[in-house]
């Protein structure tokens, strides 16, 4: 327990001066959420000022960095001046779509990626292995931005089997019944998934091959083969769970993607999420909204840590004696 | 190239051919109401609260939810009250004086939540407009209205400081009638973040049903005013980041308009039987602004401080094939600070030749001297400078590339910075820069080379960036702008945009034209130049041509 809210007090401290460093350099870097809309003669420097103090962003950083922390401790993430909205209200509507993008784009990338390389390491050196390791070899190499493009060329233009972009149809009636509600749902995340996966399951099923093959090659898959223990056996209770943990590092580094979202795919496929909204408010100087952005990013990703710990040593008794020994000896 | 341009040619919208009151009677004769207008746009609104909207998708939203008290005619006259014709007025009285013009509002007009729209609401809204705490970016133009009193519920009295030729189009298009009893508990400081702004109650053809930030806006046509409803039933504006996607969507059926076709899409426009292009003037230009200041120092920039240097510069580039490199055909070569649609423009003026000889000479006599290395110095000193450009703007990156080009041939050392928008912004507002690429995005009115050019916009904060500074260019201008005669007024603004086009403090580059891709079911009328939205209530599907998304409306997810 001790160690727990050790690391949760850890956690805060990290997300603290995650959080102050944004707030910083981004108001280091050129501009504000005021220089842009620079064609319109009528806008004049004066009224951009009077602007910026309405909304809390004249002074120096030290003054604007007491108010957010002032509003912060009130629960208000502040104003974003792009989507005229709070903050809070702006990330509450993009995160669920990041989540269920994300989400079951992850889910089918780590599921195909891996039985791939599984499919591959079992079938090591044939036509299988040789016709996968291609194809993966090609979508690892494959630029996001080019390839979301092609997809949605291809999904959505030429064949136009799926819609071209958003997370549901503008058009849909309040009225209409869950189904078609779903099957909207599921038809607009067809092709940004679809990229996902192809982006992410390429590499995943690498990690797989190659972590297999080096398991099946070990001493103790030897000798359970010597014993007589069946090859789907050796291959599934020897290899493949013994070989599980690079993949499993690949998906606690691409956990923090459920709620960052993918910038480009987002964009290419006006998803709106996180990657998307990240961005935006980065482009148009969005002060706010972008620290808002790395708080709930960074408070996600310490807490999944957290999480993944605890969870890891729960199940690995051999880490709960060390802990256990690590507190008797510092007690 | 040539088949493109012919394409686009027989595309061509000629504006002043629509006609309003042809319409109005097609309208009489068949049942035309009905049908979904969905517009992709690449960008979202800042806010719907038109006194402090900046953004032009925001702009588009208002324009058909509030109402003008008259709105300029498809010649952009300013001066007086030609062309205009009634919208929240009905009619209106000059004084004998000219210095108060009464406006008879229609009785039946009413806001979208029910209350009746009143002469209040208009002098409440010039209050608010004029308001230092509201930050409203039109109330520089509004200075010339003393004030405005309600005479009675429906007459609402603009009183002038001085009869000028503008003042009509003053008191009329740079305000937008507000709802005095939902704005005036509000702190006008913060306009912007009242959910209001997000909400608007308007008295216009279409009310706002919904606005998801970053996704869609959705407006459906109201029924509670006196006017004749819209014919549409529902305009969408959806919004995709990526232009590419924003175009696709319409290209497939997914939307119905896209307003940015690029050079490279008109084409597939043109052959897809779904879409119809048009193609259409538009009020912007652009330009290589020379700073006339050096921003290191603060004294006469060491190149372009000359005026010689600058037309030589100018007379070294072909603005002719860089536009047409950029554009293809949507664009035109710019001639001065105005754009060939204006009621201001001098379309006889002829643009500074291309000439590398004469360019070279010009710079020979300057003092600039050819080295072995091919770069020109003097005194020492490098003819070198760089260009700073926004990396968001395709158009403007390509084009610095060209000048650079262009400009190396007579010896020049030219490096090209491009930095993001916002970066480029506040440089532009700090003046740090040698050259850059620039635009005017102009309203109808005739002041606008006012804020970017004059002697008096050249003051450090204010929009004069390249600090342009000519008391014969002032004169002639203010000259165009007070004269109440439309003849010597044009006289004038001719003289004027010669002036300033033989001091050359910019190279005058394109008039990029409107190129808009929608889908072929729409039957399109009354845009104008300045707002090609303007004309969306008129807009109708014929009945043989709706699809599934035309049927009555249901509310929409």
């Amino acid at each position: 327990m001790r160690a727990l809210i050790h690391r949760i007090g850890q956690g805060f401290v990290v997300i603290a001066i995650v959080a102050t460093a944004t707030f910083v350099l981004i108001r280091l870097a050129p501009g504000d959420p005021f220089a842009g809309a620079l064609e319109n003669a009528h806008l004049t420097p004066a009224l951009r000022a009077q602007w910026r103090a309405a909304y809390g962003l004249d002074g120096n950083i030290g003054t604007q960095y007491v108010r957010w922390i002032w509003a912060l401790l009130h629960g208000d993430l502040g104003w974003s001046v792009s989507a005229n909205q709070p903050v809070a209200r702006v990330i509450a509507a993009a995160l669920p779509n990041t989540l269920w993008l994300m989400g079951i784009a992850l889910l089918l990338s780590f599921g195909i990626g891996m039985s791939l390389g599984a499919l591959q390491a079992a079938r090591r050196n044939r036509a299988t292995d040789h016709v996968i390791g291609a194809v993966t070899l090609f979508g690892a190499a494959l630029p996001d931005f080019w390839l979301a493009l092609v997809v949605l060329l291809t999904g959505a233009y030429w064949f136009r089997v799926f819609p071209v972009g958003l997370a549901s149809d503008p058009l849909l009636p309040v009225a209409a019944s869950l189904g078609t509600v779903l099957r909207d749902r599921l038809a607009h995340l067809a092709l940004p998934v679809l990229t996902l996966l192809i982006l992410i399951a390429a590499p995943v099923a690498r990690q797989q091959r190659a972590a297999l093959l080096d398991r099946l090659g070990s001493d103790w898959i030897r000798t359970a083969t010597a014993k007589g223990v069946g090859p789907w056996t050796v291959f599934r209770r020897h290899a493949w769970r013994t070989a599980l943990g690079p993949v499993v590092t690949l998906g606690g580094l691409a956990l923090p993607a459920l709620v960052g979202g993918s910038v480009f795919i987002e964009r290419v496929f006006a998803w709106p999420g996180m990657g998307a909204l990240a961005a935006t408010a980065i482009s148009t100087r969005d002060y706010h909204l972008v620290v808002g952005c790395v708080l709930v990013g960074s408070v996600m990703v310490v807490a999944g840590s957290i999480v993944a710990d605890v969870l890891s040593q729960l199940l690995d008794p051999r880490a709960m004696q060390i802990e256990s020994d690590v507190s008797r000896i510092t007690s | 190239m040539p088949r493109l341009r012919a394409l686009s040619l027989i595309a061509v919208l000629t504006l002043a051919g629509c006609s309003g009151t042809q319409d109005a009677k097609q309208a009489a004769a068949k049942d035309l109401t009905g049908g979904t207008l969905v517009i992709s746009t690449a960008g979202g609104p800042d806010n719907l609260m038109p006194p402090i909207t900046v953004q032009n998708s925001g702009l588009q939203v208002e324009d058909l939810v509030f109402q003008h008290l008259a709105t300029v005619g498809p010649a952009l006259n300013s001066i007086g009250d030609d062309g205009f014709t009634p919208d929240l007025a009905t009619r209106w009285d000059w004084s004998k004086d000219s210095l108060s013009i009464a406006f008879h509002l229609d009785p039946d007009a009413r806001w979208h939540d029910g209350a009746h729209v009143r002469a209040a609401d208009v002098a409440f809204t010039f209050d608010l407009y004029m308001d230092p705490k509201t930050g409203a970016s039109a109330a520089a133009q509004l200075a010339n209205i003393d004030s405005v009193i309600a005479r009675d519920s429906t007459t609402a009295v603009f009183w002038f400081r001085k009869h000028t030729p503008d003042q009509f189009f003053e008191a009329t298009m740079q305000m937008q009638i507000l709802p005095a009893h939902l704005l005036r508990s509000l702190d006008r400081a913060t306009l912007a973040s009242a959910p209001i702004a997000s909400q608007p109650v308007g008295s216009g053809p279409f009310r706002v049903v919904r606005w998801e930030s970053g996704r869609t806006i959705e407006l459906a046509a109201d029924t509670t005013g006196g006017r004749r409803r819209a014919h549409l039933d529902r305009v969408i504006f959806t919004q995709s980041a990526d232009p590419v996607t924003a175009f696709t969507r319409v290209a497939t059926g997914e939307a119905d308009l896209y307003e940015a076709v690029r050079p490279d899409k008109v084409a597939e426009v043109v052959k897809n039987p779904q879409l119809k292009l048009i193609i259409a003037p538009s009020l912007s230009y652009n330009f290589l602004s020379l700073n006339q200041v050096d921003p290191a120092t603060g004294k006469p920039h060491p190149v372009f401080g000359d005026r010689t240097v600058r037309r030589a510069l100018t007379m070294a580039t072909d603005r002719r094939s860089i536009v047409a490199n950029i554009y293809d055909s949507l664009a035109v070569q710019a001639r001065g600070p105005f754009t060939s649609a204006q009621a201001s423009a001098d379309t006889t003026l002829r643009p500074m030749p291309y000439s590398v000889d004469s360019a070279n000479k010009l710079l020979d006599a300057a003092g600039w001297v050819r080295g072995a290395d091919s770069l020109r110095r003097k005194n020492g000193t490098v003819l070198g400078f760089t260009i700073a450009v926004p990396s968001s703007s395709l158009p403007r990156v390509r084009a610095s590339v060209l000048f650079q080009e262009q400009f190396r041939r007579v010896g020049a050392d030219v490096k090209v910075e491009s930095s993001d928008n916002s970066a480029f912004g506040a440089r532009m507002q700090a003046r740090n820069f040698d050259a850059t690429i620039g635009a005017w995005a102009q309203d109808a009115g005739p002041a606008n080379a006012r804020d970017a050019w004059t002697t008096a916009a050249a003051a450090r904060g204010l929009n004069n960036y390249g600090a342009y500074r000519s008391s014969a260019f002032d004169a002639e201008l203010d000259s165009a702008l007070t004269v109440l005669s439309a003849t010597e007024s044009h006289a004038h603004f001719a003289h004027a945009w010669k002036i300033i086009t033989d001091d050359a403090p910019a190279i005058w580059l394109a008039e990029p034209r409107l190129a808009m891709a929608i889908n072929s079911r729409f039957v399109t009328t009354g845009m104008r130049v300045d707002s090609w939205w303007a004309g969306i209530p008129k807009w109708y599907i014929p009945a043989d041509k709706r699809i599934a998304r035309d049927a009555p409306a249901t509310a929409a997810r």
